[in-house]
């Protein structure tokens, strides 16, 4: 398998997609079209118009998969909050796909969610082939917006495949004020769809999640909730307990985007072990229920949780991202896919550097890197997939030398 | 023992217990405490990287900028890289630019982040701002804090209710406002626009004047360039050249003054420019002139190389050259021109000559057809007598009509050519319009009686009006029109009218009246298309119409040019079969009543006159045999001695042998004329009174005026008019 990725930041779409497109080959050096392109970009471009600059360039035989993202991170360029386009190029090779789509999110994440996996049953039977699982994360009607879950799609999936495999992905969107985004779905454009794109052959996907948050307290518990909005906390409104845990200093209109529960699933007096904890990002208040309102509705009454401060130093990504590298033994990484919670950028997360650099840096040229800014990011925390947040999910893909 | 060491153990461990619960509650009470100081700190730290992020942002969107804009880009490219730009690097959500119309209105030029209906409203639109908001060291930031009154029209117009507007100056001069904002504040990643926003939007903007000034004076100094490359090229493909002079030093000579002066340097000439005939003397009084006057031309000779003497046109301007106030002068070579006005002095010379000749001969001509006729018709008046038959009457009758005939033709021929060589004037003297006009009747009223027609005058003039004017060559125009109108109506009338149609006051401050003249005749008429042709010279309705009417076809072409002598117009209309109206307008001075004593006809008067000549002596001096006849019968029939000298010479002879009442003098004679016979007789002191009166075949009016020079006391002209000739001797023989 070979991949070659491309990026722009044009704000001209056509120029844009054609320039990706085109750096791609290049960086590739295929003489023959693709097998499969994956592609993210910005809501700024017209994702028909894109997709049809793109497929000038690359052919239409090849699908076309992939949406919206913040941002874009390739091994030499990144940016955010603008035009940016990043394209990978796949030539498989010895390596197969499949690519399923299904609708409907907006109405049942949990049904799309089984749809999708009913449908890659009889195909999908090797749990550790890698699974790339991608969704639009916006539902915006007129003015509402709200997030749609991975919880319940992530259920449904595996409901629907009978299985939880080997699997990353991202819910996806296209700017930092959620409007509407849309899916490349292999032939075409779309909303408000999942798409799952397995592998078969001899490949390998291994991932790390990096979040580089600690826990700067002891244990509380939910004891009260409403899907993904935690109404109490030690029996008291959950707005007026954090108000009151943070004191003055952190006024609760602070809290969304910035407040940050970590779920630790391993050893609950333990040393500290990045890979146990699932960090959660408060999305909004609830004033009226005095409420915090969480981007997923995992945090159920029982739930246990500690509140989160944030690393400015991003020493913690360099090894983990090295520890993937250094465990291939017989196989050769091919390709890397970074997705990284769009509120991970520096100019929203206060780290000292993008964590984007530190990631260029510590892939350093060794394989081609597509990287994105997503809504969520879903990878497996102690073997198990969910969604998470203010998280970099780091995949590296091999094969067998 | 065993029991109370276990029992102080377990109470040991339960203090111990206790110490570390409590340990635990004041850990975690401290740990509590820091939280909010904690993530404090990370709320700061994101605070400062967000606006570093803000800055790097705008660095970048310079340096991209600095790529993007090219020199020769406009303002339009220009604009549009920047607010593509600028939205993605500022995380804007909207940005346009408003370009500043010449009305004073910003016109919605470019819209980035607009949905496309948006900008299909948008584009175009005009928009009145303020421009006193938009001071360049304070430009418009809007946020949330903002009431929404504050800047409501360019916020509800551009659909951005958080907004910066920074102008955007060239030369001082606002030429666009680059507006770019939000449509929501939703911290973190939109937060509320702040003065660190605006501060590096303001960067941009002023980095894009900056831009686009100097492009600008790229633009204009690559326009001077043009320009200069164009005046070189105008200059060197030019057959005139130039030079400049600055405070006693000549500075340049342009390629075509060197070729001028045959030369193939500048040094040449700059090293030593005065051996070309520009001494430095010569020039600063040229610069003094231009400084004083400004610009001004004189011809001045230049030298050549070879020595030759070029005449040249210098146009001296003042120039400024590297702020110093210099001498420009054009050089054009005037060699060329100069021998084509010799050419064309020469052509005027001959052309002159020829004219001269041209008189000489019409003079000539006239003099030899007149001679003849005056003999015909003289012979014809002396034949006439009471006893002749009826027959040989009719005969008298019709050669003397044929007479008038020949007389009209070659009058008018005559007339006509000197109209066209400018040598006629008009008489100015006082005359009764109504007198004019029933003579004018009178003459024209036997030929239209003879066919039939009733001649007309439609009112008769005041009696009481005294105009100065020509009244001959008014009584010509009118003879003309009615001879015409006689001529080419065979049954009805002809109407003569005259209308006073306005009043004014002349140059000299003398009352002005202008008539209308107009006749009427129930005649053939012509086709309206043909009017204007008619006042052409040689030119008829048709070519039938001289064979079957006769005359010369001048006419009309006379009385054109007399009525434009006389300040008016002449026109015609008419048509075919329905008769024609020629009207004209004439402009003369009012006059004062005086005694005009000329009222009395001149038939009446030689008839009187006739009687007062027994016995009057008249020395007749003609050299033509049959003239000498026909005068001296004429005058003998009315009892004058005549005593007839052959030439001038002779009639000195004559003059002196014997006593004269009055010379008759011919003009053209062998050897001596009329002229200079006069002014001999003139100049012996006895003959200063005796009346000399000039009658000869030079009729032109060049002639009359040599004759009163020469001083001659009259000048009739041949063929002789009986009545006129007995009037005018009446004139100088009663007199004495």
């Amino acid at each position: 398998m070979q991949v070659g990725v491309g990026y722009s930041d044009n704000p001209v779409t056509i120029m844009a997609g054609i320039q990706a497109a085109m750096e791609a080959i290049k960086n590739a050096a295929r003489s023959r079209p693709c097998d499969l392109a994956l592609m993210f970009s910005t809501s700024s471009h017209n994702a028909h118009t894109l997709r049809e600059a793109v497929a000038s360039v690359i052919g239409r035989s090849a699908p076309i998969v992939g949406g919206g993202a913040t941002g874009a991170i390739a091994n030499h360029k990144f940016g955010y909050s603008g035009d940016q386009i990043i394209v990978a190029l796949f030539w498989l090779d010895e390596v197969t796909f499949q690519l399923e789509v299904e609708g409907g999110l907006r109405e049942n994440e949990e049904a799309t969610g089984w749809e999708l996996g009913s449908k890659l049953r009889d195909k999908v039977r090797d749990f550790r082939k890698p699974v790339l699982l991608f969704y639009d994360a916006i539902n915006r009607e007129a003015d509402k917006v709200s997030m749609i879950m991975a919880t319940p799609l992530l259920k449904g999936f595996e409901d629907g495949l009978g299985f939880m495999p080997n699997l990353i992905g991202a819910g996806l969107q296209g700017d930092y004020v959620a409007s509407p985004t849309w899916q490349w779905t292999g032939g075409g454009v779309a909303q408000h769809h999942s798409l799952a794109l397995t592998f078969g052959g001899s490949i390998q996907m291994d991932s790390v999640i990096m979040h580089g948050c600690r826990p700067a307290t002891g244990y509380y518990t939910v004891t009260k909730a409403d899907r993904q909005i935690i109404l109490e906390i030690n029996g008291q409104p959950a707005l007026d307990f954090m108000s009151q845990l943070l004191g003055h200093l952190i006024p609760p209109e602070s809290f969304p985007f910035f407040l940050i529960l970590g779920i630790n699933k391993g050893e609950r007096w333990g040393e500290f072990n990045e890979e146990n904890y699932a960090s959660r990002l408060c999305l909004a208040l609830d004033l009226e229920r005095r409420g915090i309102v969480m981007f997923e509705p995992d945090m159920v009454a029982g739930t246990e949780f500690q509140v989160m401060f944030r690393s400015l130093d991003l020493d913690y990504i360099p090894p983990r991202i090295e520890s993937l590298f250094s465990g291939l033994r017989n196989c050769q990484p091919t390709f890397a896919l970074y997705i990284n919670c769009a509120g991970r950028a520096a100019a929203y997360s206060g780290a000292d550097q993008e964590d984007a650099i530190t990631v260029q840096n510590a892939v350093a040229g060794r394989v081609p890197l597509l990287g994105i800014y997503s809504g969520v990011e879903i990878a497996a925390v102690r073997g198990r997939p969910r969604g998470l947040d203010w998280t970099g999910v780091f995949a590296l893909f091999s094969v067998p030398r | 023992m065993t029991n109370s060491n276990n029992e102080i153990n377990d109470c040991t461990e339960l203090a111990e217990l206790a110490e570390l619960r409590q340990e635990v509650v004041y850990l975690r009470r401290i740990c509590e405490n820091s939280l909010g100081r904690l993530l404090l700190a990370d709320t700061q730290g994101i605070a400062i990287r967000h606006e570093l992020e803000q800055k790097r942002r705008g660095m970048s969107l310079m340096a991209d900028l600095a790529m993007a804009l090219r020199p020769g880009s406009d303002y339009e490219s220009a604009f549009t890289s920047v607010s593509r730009r600028i939205n993605a690097a500022l995380s804007m959500q909207r940005t346009a630019v408003l370009v500043r119309e010449p009305d004073g209105l910003f016109r919605v030029s470019i819209l980035q982040g607009y949905e496309a209906q948006e900008q299909a409203d948008l584009t175009d639109k005009r928009l009145l701002i303020d421009e006193a908001s938009l001071h360049p060291q304070s430009p418009i930031l809007i946020t949330g804090a903002d009431p929404d009154s504050r800047m409501a029209d360019l916020r509800q117009a551009l659909a951005l209710p958080y907004l910066i507007a920074c102008p955007v100056r060239l030369h001082d001069k606002i030429v666009a406002i680059l507006v770019t904002g939000r449509l929501i504040e939703s911290p973190p990643f939109l937060p509320r626009l702040t003065s660190s926003d605006l501060e590096t939007v303001q960067t941009v903007s002023a980095y894009l004047a900056a831009m686009l000034t100097g492009q600008l004076l790229e633009k204009e100094e690559a326009q001077k360039r043009d320009l200069e490359e164009i005046m070189q090229t105008v200059f060197r493909a030019s057959l005139d050249g130039y030079l400049v002079w600055d405070s006693g030093r000549m500075e340049r000579i342009s390629p075509g003054a060197l070729k001028l002066l045959e030369l193939e340097s500048s040094e040449e000439f700059l090293e030593n420019y005065s051996a070309y005939g520009l001494t430095e003397a010569h020039l600063n009084g040229a610069y003094r002139r231009v400084l004083t006057e400004g610009r001004f031309r004189e011809e001045l000779l230049l030298r050549t190389k070879s020595g030759q003497l070029a005449p040249c046109e210098l146009t001296y301007l003042p120039l400024n050259l590297r702020h110093t106030s210099c001498l420009l002068s054009y050089v054009r070579d005037l060699r060329e021109q100069k021998k084509n006005e010799e050419a064309l002095l020469l052509a005027k010379e001959q052309a002159e000559v020829a004219a001269k000749a041209k008189s000489a001969f019409l003079a000539n001509m006239s003099h030899e057809i007149r001679t003849p006729m005056n003999a015909i018709a003289g012979l014809a008046h002396l034949i006439y007598d009471d006893n002749l038959n009826q027959i040989q009457k009719d005969y008298l009758a019709q050669i003397e009509d044929s007479f008038k005939s020949l007389l009209r033709i070659v009058n008018d021929v005559l007339e006509y050519s000197t109209m066209t060589a400018r040598k006629m004037t008009l008489e100015t003297t006082v005359f009764r319009l109504d007198e004019a006009l029933a003579a004018v009747i009178r003459g024209n009223q036997p030929p239209a009686a003879a066919k039939g027609l009733r001649l007309i005058l439609a009112e008769p003039a005041p009696a009481d009006l005294y105009l100065t004017g020509d009244p001959v060559r008014l009584k010509q125009i009118l003879n003309i029109l009615l001879d015409n109108a006689v001529k080419f109506t065979y049954k009805g009338e002809v109407t003569v009218a005259v209308t006073e149609v306005g009043r004014s006051q002349g140059a000299s401050g003398q009352g002005q009246v202008t008539f209308q003249f107009a006749v009427t005749d129930t005649g053939i008429g012509f086709p309206p298309e043909e009017a204007t042709k008619l006042f052409s010279a040689f030119s008829q309705q048709d070519n039938s119409s001289t064979r079957i009417f006769g005359g010369t076809g001048l006419g009309l072409a006379i009385a054109k040019e007399l009525v434009e002598m006389m300040g008016g117009e002449i026109r015609a209309q008419g048509q075919p079969g329905q008769g024609s109206v020629f009207s004209f307008t004439a402009r003369f001075l009012l006059a004062r009543p005086v005694d005009l004593d000329k009222g009395q006809t001149l038939q009446a008067k030689a008839s009187e006159l006739r009687e007062n000549f027994q016995g009057a002596r008249i020395l007749l001096v003609e050299d033509n045999k049959v003239n000498q006849l026909v005068a001296r019968k004429l005058l003998e029939k009315a009892g004058i001695v005549v005593t007839i000298a052959d030439n001038g010479l002779k009639a000195l002879e004559k003059v002196k042998a014997q006593e004269f009442d009055l010379v008759l003098m011919d003009i053209q004679m062998p050897e001596m004329d009329g002229l200079e016979a006069t002014r001999q007789i003139r100049s012996q002191a006895e003959f200063a009174t005796l009346p000399i009166l000039a009658m000869t075949a030079h009729a032109l009016s060049d002639d009359r005026e040599l004759s009163f020079k020469a001083g001659m006391n009259g000048h009739l002209t041949k063929p002789i008019n009986v009545k006129e000739l007995f009037v005018t001797l009446g004139e100088w023989i009663s007199a004495k």
